[in-house]
């Protein structure tokens, strides 16, 4: 198994003996071994931990490719309009920087955030973890930045802006020239490139990926 | 002594809850419980519904057309006028983001709190989902807040047609970050809690 050797460990570890539930607290012992898939609170049923083989790898193509899709989402425009020789274009920022202008500096500030820095964040704090790991180093300032990504993750809304795209064709279609923009696309692959990673990504895999590059430090 | 979860990366940890400790893993803040989630579930709800109204009252969108007729469209009949263009599966999109969860969100959360308080010790399972379908689709009703920067954005033709926010933009805008941290500070291991002090 030479080609694994710089592999972030094979699927086949063992999962941690015992886990207290995110949700009711219950204290439980999750088996080793198994198939893939989410393990399931035998109480309230939220999900304890989940055992999918070369995890921490998928999720780093996941989010390198992320990285990209995202430069892109925000260099073009979502969506251009014609209206009777005029053309007129909205980027994410530009979106934000219009409702600075109408009076809705914090309307403006909600919007910038969960579309552009929150995705931002999330992206770089995935790599700054992942990226070392994968060279077999441990990454700096690991407890910060795991705070940092639970704290940001729930306000990233790419998903949510790829349905409000969709409604604004609705609202435009018929009223004008539209045409959808690069962004608009990208945003689309975003959405479903966070959501793989989400239901591939587990920092119990994180962590003992850390563990057993610091046999010493682990508890 | 007992064990103490670690929030962000999972680590059970021994030691006594009341101490201020941080984890061994990953150097955490531990706590037992979301600190003073009741206290600040209530006073982010509470804020929420005092926004509600204008949010849904209020103009969120004000569209300007050549001849100076103007027209203010709120969350409701912005709904309609989709439905009347024909894109009604979009109409019914924004009525479930706009209208239902958001109402949803307060009831849901609501509820949760006052079956906390009073102790409930029925249907554990079935309200600690619904705390996690809430804490989901909560981010969902952020879609007319994309719709309307996205008008204002695009449709900038002065004097042909202009597109400018409402009033309501901000209102609804607040509200569903109220109702979003809302549901960040619950902490739904306190209907297992209150349940299991009922039973003694």
């Amino acid at each position: 198994m030479a080609t694994l050797a710089r592999d972030f460990g094979s699927g086949e570890r063992a999962a941690p003996a015992l886990l207290a539930c995110p949700e009711c607290d219950l204290a439980q012992r999750v088996p080793a071994g198994g198939a893939w898939g989410a393990i399931a609170c035998c109480r309230c049923g939220a999900t304890l931990c989940r055992r999918i083989p070369h995890a921490l790898d998928v999720t780093l193509a996941l989010m390198i490719t992320a990285a990209v899709v995202f430069a892109i989402a925000n260099v073009f425009p979502v969506m251009s309009l014609d209206m009777q020789g005029r053309h007129n274009e909205a980027t994410l920022l530009g979106m934000a920087k219009a409702l600075h202008r109408a009076g809705m500096t914090p309307v403006a500030v909600l919007v910038a955030l969960t579309l552009i820095v929150m995705p931002a964040l999330e992206i770089a704090a995935m790599l700054w973890l992942l990226v070392p790991l994968r060279l077999g180093m441990a990454p700096e300032g690991l407890g910060l930045v795991s705070r940092t990504l639970a704290a940001v993750r729930p306000w990233a809304m790419v998903e949510v802006f790829t349905l409000a795209a969709l409604v604004s064709i609705g609202r435009l279609g018929n009223l004008a020239d539209l045409h959808l923009g690069v962004a608009f696309w990208a945003m689309g692959a975003l959405m479903f490139l966070f959501a793989l990673a989400d239901t591939i990504y587990d920092e119990h895999a994180l962590w003992e990926r850390v563990a057993a590059l610091r046999p010493g430090a682990a508890p | 002594m007992g064990w103490v979860a670690c929030r962000v990366c999972g680590q059970l940890n021994r030691g006594r809850a009341d101490a201020r400790a941080c984890c061994a893993r990953c150097g955490s803040e531990l706590r037992l419980r979301k600190p003073e989630a009741m206290a600040r579930t209530i006073a982010f709800l509470a804020a929420a519904y005092v926004l509600y109204l204008p949010a849904n009252l209020l103009p969120i969108l004000e569209t300007g057309e050549l001849g100076g007729a103007k027209a203010a469209d709120t969350i409701l009949s912005g709904a309609l006028k989709l439905w009347h263009g024909g894109w009604w599966p979009l109409a019914i999109v924004i009525l479930i983001a706009s209208i239902v969860i958001p109402f949803a969100k307060l009831v849901v959360l609501t509820w949760l709190v006052v079956s906390v308080r009073r102790g409930t010790a029925t249907r554990l399972r079935g309200r600690t989902r619904l705390y996690r379908l809430v804490d989901t689709i909560g981010k969902w009703s952020m879609v007319d807040i994309y719709v309307g920067a996205l008008l204002v954005g695009l449709v900038q033709f002065e004097p042909l047609a202009t597109v400018s926010p409402g009033p309501a933009a901000i209102a609804f805008g607040a509200g569903v970050v109220l109702t979003m941290l809302a549901s960040h500070s619950f902490d739904p291991r306190l209907l297992w809690d209150a349940a299991g002090a009922r039973r003694g």
